[in-house]
């Protein structure tokens, strides 16, 4: 009875709506990455050389003809979201341009993309585009909006990095191995001596970052070191997962922008400068 | 005169549609929290429990590295020719189901195939698939 009286209540908060706003912004940016990065792959996939891998072979099948239009669409929704114009409608289409991509072929899934997929869906139903948006200019810029969908943003990051960390716990990824197929790391396997325990060492301590994400942002004194330690951590997978030795890796960059720009949702913003006046008078 | 369109009943009748909606909109949000968080939270732990990995739809990131698959093809004068499968696949990921759909796809496109063999090399799976000609 107690948490059905708690989810009603929480089904009827109101949280900043500025926040949210600094995440539909960076997370409809990392939409043009997505979209581009689609382009490619399902344009690969509708070539006749590569095999059709379908979940279902009812699912409706995009011509390669019309492949243009559907990227052009998804740019166009994920201009819009960054932007605040018309971001329901424009958060609706891009969910659902990328849900299509996600279930379109088994090859192109991606963890990347299927947290995009649920991150825009989110921020879609938080009504994302009440403030800081071009529909704000239009219509009036709105101060609070529902919290609930943002609570799940929030709880949806820590289980990517909870989940993420807790599979990483298994004796191929603790020696280290999965760890030395990306530079620097592969360098340290040529080298002989005390060299070799620092591999094992650098997979604990990526586990061990992963669990922290996961509960520190939760936890106020612990909220900007936390800031700091993922934000570290995500540019360490882009300087390192790239395909060439020091060059960033761009899906990994665009990923980062989708994971990180929700810490925003753990900070409380300043007060507004109505609110601050009225409370000093 | 003209009559005003609500009387005080009416407006008492619309503040009670309106009450319903909202409480069926609230009954809505409530269910979707229930069921997103569910799957968000039981999906990956039914991946780790059942599926190999990697598996999708669990945040399996990185958690262990796939083993790569290593496609033959017997052709009709007896020979064997290994295939490098780069240009028939979009992604090598280990939860991507190579061997169910790609050796019916190589007898499409090699028509001296009669078979198809693959295996991992790791050891983990490895297969015959004979081409119906």
């Amino acid at each position: 009875m107690r948490a059905i009286d708690w989810l009603s209540q929480l089904m009827l908060r109101r949280t900043d709506a500025r926040p949210v706003a600094v995440v539909r912004i960076v997370v409809g940016l990392g939409a043009i990455g997505f979209a581009l990065e689609a382009w490619v792959n399902m344009g690969r996939v509708l070539t006749p050389q590569v095999v059709d891998m379908p979940y279902v072979a009812w699912y409706p099948r995009l011509p390669l003809a019309a492949l243009p239009v559907f990227i052009g669409l998804w740019l166009a929704a994920a201009l819009g979201f960054a932007l605040g114009l018309r971001a329901r409608l424009c958060g609706a289409i891009l969910s659902l341009c990328m849900a299509y991509t996600l279930f379109f072929d088994q090859q192109l899934y991606s963890n990347h993309l299927y947290l995009a997929t649920l991150v825009v869906l989110l921020l879609t139903i938080a009504d994302s585009g009440a403030c800081c948006s071009l529909d704000a200019r239009r219509s009036g810029s709105r101060h609070v909006i529902l919290e609930w969908p943002l609570l799940l943003l929030k709880i949806q990051i820590s289980i990517v990095y909870f989940y993420a960390a807790l599979l990483k716990i298994n004796p191929q990824y603790l020696s280290g191995s999965t760890i030395a197929s990306f530079w620097p790391f592969n360098q340290l396997m040529t080298l002989s001596g005390s060299w070799s325990l620092v591999l094992p060492l650098i997979a604990s301590v990526s586990i061990l970052t992963e669990f922290f994400l996961a509960v520190a942002l939760w936890i106020p004194r612990l909220r900007w070191f936390a800031l700091a330690v993922g934000v570290g951590f995500h540019m360490m997978i882009i300087w390192t997962g790239g395909s060439h030795p020091g060059v960033p890796d761009i899906p990994f960059a665009i990923f980062a922008m989708v994971t990180v720009a929700p810490y925003a949702l753990f900070f409380d913003f300043p007060r507004r400068r109505v609110a601050a006046q009225s409370y000093s008078g | 005169m003209r009559q005003p369109r609500f009387d005080i009943s009416d407006a008492g009748a619309a503040d009670g549609v309106t009450s319903r909606r909202k409480h069926l909109a609230e009954l809505c949000a409530a269910g979707f929290f229930v069921v997103f968080l569910a799957i968000q939270i039981l999906v990956p732990i039914v991946q780790l429990i059942s599926a190999p990995r990697p598996a999708r739809w669990g945040w399996q990131m990185y958690s262990v590295a796939s083993a790569q698959p290593r496609f033959e093809l017997l052709l009709r004068d007896g020979s064997s020719k290994p295939i490098d499968i780069t240009p028939y696949v979009t992604s090598m990921r280990g939860d991507v189901p190579l061997a169910r759909f790609l050796p019916a796809h190589l007898c499409a496109l090699f028509p001296d195939a009669v078979t198809v063999h693959y295996h991992m090399d790791d050891g983990s799976q490895a297969g015959t698939f004979q081409c119906e000609r």
